[in-house]
C-alpha cells in the first residue's frame, strides 16, 4: 500500500468530523480526483447559523430558548476552563489535564491551518490545471478516474503502480515536490549524517579510548576527568556499533520509499538564508536543500528543519533520540571555525576569552586589548553570556579547591566548557578558546597569574 | 539633568536594559541550545501562560542584574557602594571584575541570599 494512504481514515466525509482532516487524507483525495473540503466554508457556515439563530431568537420564543441554552452552555464551559486554569496552578493533576487540553487545541488549530494551506495551494493548482491536457480513464472502467497518456484511452505507460502517487503517470512534465517528499528526503539526509558520524566514531574512538586509558594511569592530577572521558568514549563506541546497522537499514528503506513514491525525478530547490540556491533531483540533493534552506548560511542546524524531519514519524525506526544526535552531529565538519574574536576595547565589548582576571598583573596583558567575543557575535551564535560567566565562576572555583596552579591547559578546558554551557557548539568553542590562548601566548604572556574567583 | 547623569542614563540603558532585552530575545530563538532556552521552550510548549511566566520571570530578572554587574565589572558603569558601617567601596576595583560571576555561578549570591526561586544552570559543574 502506498504510504500516502497509511493513515486509514473513515470513509465518511471528513467534513462531518469536528477535527480537521489530515494532510495525508487531503492529499489522497486530490490524487483520487475527489473534491477537497473547503476549510473556510465550515467556519462561515457556523457563523451564519449563529447569526440566524440570534435573529430568530428576537421573534421566536423557541429559538430564544435555544439561544439561551447555547449561551448558558458557553458560559459554563468558560467557567469550567477558568476553574481548571486556576486549579492547574496549585495541582499537578489539573495541570496535566489542562496541558492535555491545550495540546489537543493546539493540534486542532495546527491541523486547521494545514487544511487551509493545502486548500489554498490546491485551489491555485486547480486554477492552472487544464483538464484537456490530462485525460483520465472513463468512469465505470477498472481504472476509472486514473490519468492516462494524452491522446490515449487507457494505454498509460505509468501503469497502475504509479497512479496512487503521481499526477502525471509518465513521470514527465512539471510535477512539484510535496511535503511528503521533503519529509522523506530530509529524514534520509539526517539519517545519513548520523550514519557518517557513527562510522567516524567507529574509526576514531578506539584510539581515543587507548589515549584516555594511558592518561588515567599517568597520575597527572586529572584522573577524574580522564575517567569521565574514557567512560564517555566507551559508551559512544558501543552506541555507534549498535547504531550503524540500524541506520544503514533505515537509510535503505527511506531511499526505497522515495523511489517507490516516484520522487526520484521530481526537482526541488530553495534559497538558503545566505541567499544561495540549493537543490536538485534525488533524495540526497533534495534532503540537503531542505536542511540548508532552514539553516543560517547552512552552517548549523536551526531545529526547525529537524522538526520537519520528525514530521515523517511513520518512516523512522530509530526514533527521535537518534535523529537529534544526527541534527547536532551533522554540521561538525563545517562548524569548527572559531567565533569572531575582537579586542575587548573595540566597539563590541562582549565576553573575554579567557577571563581577564586570570592574567591580572601578567607582563604584556591589557584587558582592553585582550580578545573577546563581541556582543553581536555572542548573539549570532546563540550564546547566553550570563550562563557562560556563571559556568566560568563555578568551574574556576572548583579548580581552586584542588590547590593546584592554574595552567594553560586548565584554562583552555574551563573556558571551553563554559562556552559550551552557554550554548556554543563544542567544536566552535574549542577552536575559539584555542585561538584566544594562542594570541595571548604570542604576546609573550607566560601563563595565568591567578585563579579567577579563586579566593 | 547634568551631563554626568545623562551619561549614566545612556550607559545604563545601553549596557544593562538594552543588552538584557537583546539577550532575552535571543533566548527565544529556537536554535539556542543553552539551558535557559531549553527551559523556556519546554515551559512554552507544556505550560499555561501563567506557568510560562513563572519560569521566565526569575530568569529575566537574573539576566538583567547580570548585565548590570557585568557593566560594573567591565568598568562601563563606575559605581561605589556605601556599606552599613559607612565604608565606601569601588565596585569595579574592589569587586575584582568578578561580581557578575558571583551572582550567576553555582553557590553564588542567589543561592546564598535569595528567598525567591531561581534556576542554577551550572549546578552539575561542581
Amino acid at each position: 500500500m502506498s504510504r500516502n494512504f497509511r493513515n486509514s481514515r473513515p470513509t465518511a466525509p471528513e467534513t462531518a468530523s469536528t477535527s480537521p482532516p489530515s494532510e495525508t487524507w487531503l492529499f489522497a483525495q486530490e490524487i483520487l480526483g475527489k473534491p477537497i473540503p473547503n476549510p473556510f466554508a465550515a467556519q462561515a457556515e457556523a457563523r451564519a447559523k449563529r447569526a440566524k439563530l440570534e435573529w430568530l431568537a428576537e421573534i421566536s420564543t423557541e429559538h430564544e430558548r435555544e439561544l439561551k441554552n447555547l449561551l448558558s452552555a458557553e458560559a459554563e464551559a468558560r467557567r469550567k476552563r477558568k476553574q481548571l486554569e486556576w486549579l492547574a496552578t496549585i495541582s499537578t493533576e489539573h495541570e496535566r489535564k489542562l496541558r492535555n487540553i491545550l495540546a489537543a487545541e493546539a493540534e486542532t488549530r495546527a491541523a486547521q491551518k494545514r487544511h487551509e494551506r493545502f486548500y489554498e495551494s490546491y485551489s491555485a493548482r486547480l486554477a492552472e490545471w487544464a483538464e484537456v491536457d490530462h485525460p483520465r480513464q472513463p468512469k465505470g472502467t477498472s481504472d476509472g478516474g486514473q490519468w492516462v497518456a494524452k491522446g490515449g484511452g487507457g494505454g498509460s505507460s505509468g501503469g497502475p503502480g504509479h497512479s496512487g502517487t503521481s499526477r502525471e503517470p509518465n513521470g514527465v512534465g512539471h510535477r512539484s515536490a510535496t511535503p511528503d517528499m521533503l519529509d522523506l528526503a530530509h529524514a534520509w539526509w539526517q539519517t545519513n549524517n548520523l550514519l557518517q558520524q557513527s562510522r567516524r566514531d567507529l574509526e576514531t574512538l578506539p584510539a581515543r579510548i587507548a589515549s584516555e586509558q594511558a592518561k588515567l594511569g599517568s597520575r597527572d592530577g586529572h584522573s577524574n576527568v580522564h575517567a569521565q572521558n574514557l567512560a564517555t568514549a566507551q559508551r559512544d563506541l558501543e552506541h555507534a556499533k549498535a547504531l550503524v546497522p540500524q541506520l544503514e537499514k533505515q537509510l535503505h528503506e527511506l531511499a526505497q520509499q522515495y523511489h517507490d513514491s516516484g520522487y526520484d525525478e521530481v526537482p526541488y530547490s530553495t534559497w538558503t538564508p545566505g541567499e544561495t540556491l540549493v537543490g536538485g533531483k534525488g533524495i540526497e540533493d533534495v534532503g540537503l536543500a531542505v536542511a540548508m534552506g532552514g539553516s543560517p548560511a547552512g552552517l548549523k542546524p536551526t531545529g526547525i528543519e529537524f522538526d520537519i524531519a520528525l514530521a515523517a514519524t511513520s518512516v523512522f525506526q530509530l526514533g527521535r533520540a537518534a535523529l537529534r544526535k544526527a541534527a547536532t552531529a551533522a554540521p561538525k565538519s563545517v562548524a569548527s571555525e572559531p567565533a569572531a574574536l575582537k579586542p575587548y576595547g573595540g566597539a563590541g565589548g562582549g565576553h573575554h576569552v579567557p577571563a581577564k582576571k586570570a592574567f591580572e598583573g601578567a607582563a604584556g596583558y591589557n584587558a582592553k586589548d585582550a580578545l573577546a567575543i563581541p556582543r553581536d557575535e555572542l548573539s549570532r551564535l546563540g550564546v547566553v553570556h550570563s550562563t557562560v560567566t556563571g559556568a566560568q565562576q563555578t568551574l574556576y572555583r572548583e579548580f581552586a579547591k584542588r590547590g593546584q596552579q592554574l595552567t594553560w591547559d586548565a584554562v583552555e578546558r574551563i573556558e571551553t566548557e563554559a562556552l559550551v554551557r552557554g550554548g556554543l557548539n563544542s567544536d566552535v568553542a574549542r577552536a575559539t578558546v584555542k585561538q584566544a590562548i594562542d594570541a595571548l601566548k604570542r604576546t609573550g604572556i607566560p601563563g595565568p597569574t591567578r585563579i579567577p574567583w579563586g579566593n | 539633568m547634568t551631563p554626568e547623569i545623562e551619561e549614566f542614563a545612556k550607559t545604563l540603558i545601553e549596557w544593562v536594559r538594552d543588552a538584557s532585552i537583546q539577550s532575552n530575545d535571543m533566548v527565544l530563538r529556537p536554535t539556542v541550545d543553552a539551558p535557559v532556552a531549553k527551559r523556556w521552550r519546554l515551559a512554552a510548549r507544556d505550560g499555561t501562560s501563567t506557568t510560562f511566566a513563572s519560569v521566565v520571570i526569575p530568569d529575566i530578572v537574573d539576566n538583567t542584574i547580570f548585565y548590570l554587574l557585568q557593566a560594573i565589572d567591565e568598568g562601563l558603569l563606575r559605581m561605589s557602594f556605601t556599606s552599613s558601617n559607612g565604608k565606601v567601596v569601588d565596585l569595579t576595583t574592589q569587586g575584582h571584575s568578578e561580581l557578575s560571576g558571583w551572582y550567576m555561578g553555582s553557590g553564588g549570591w542567589r543561592e546564598l541570599y535569595s528567598k525567591e526561586r531561581f534556576v542554577d544552570d551550572c549546578a552539575d559543574l561542581k
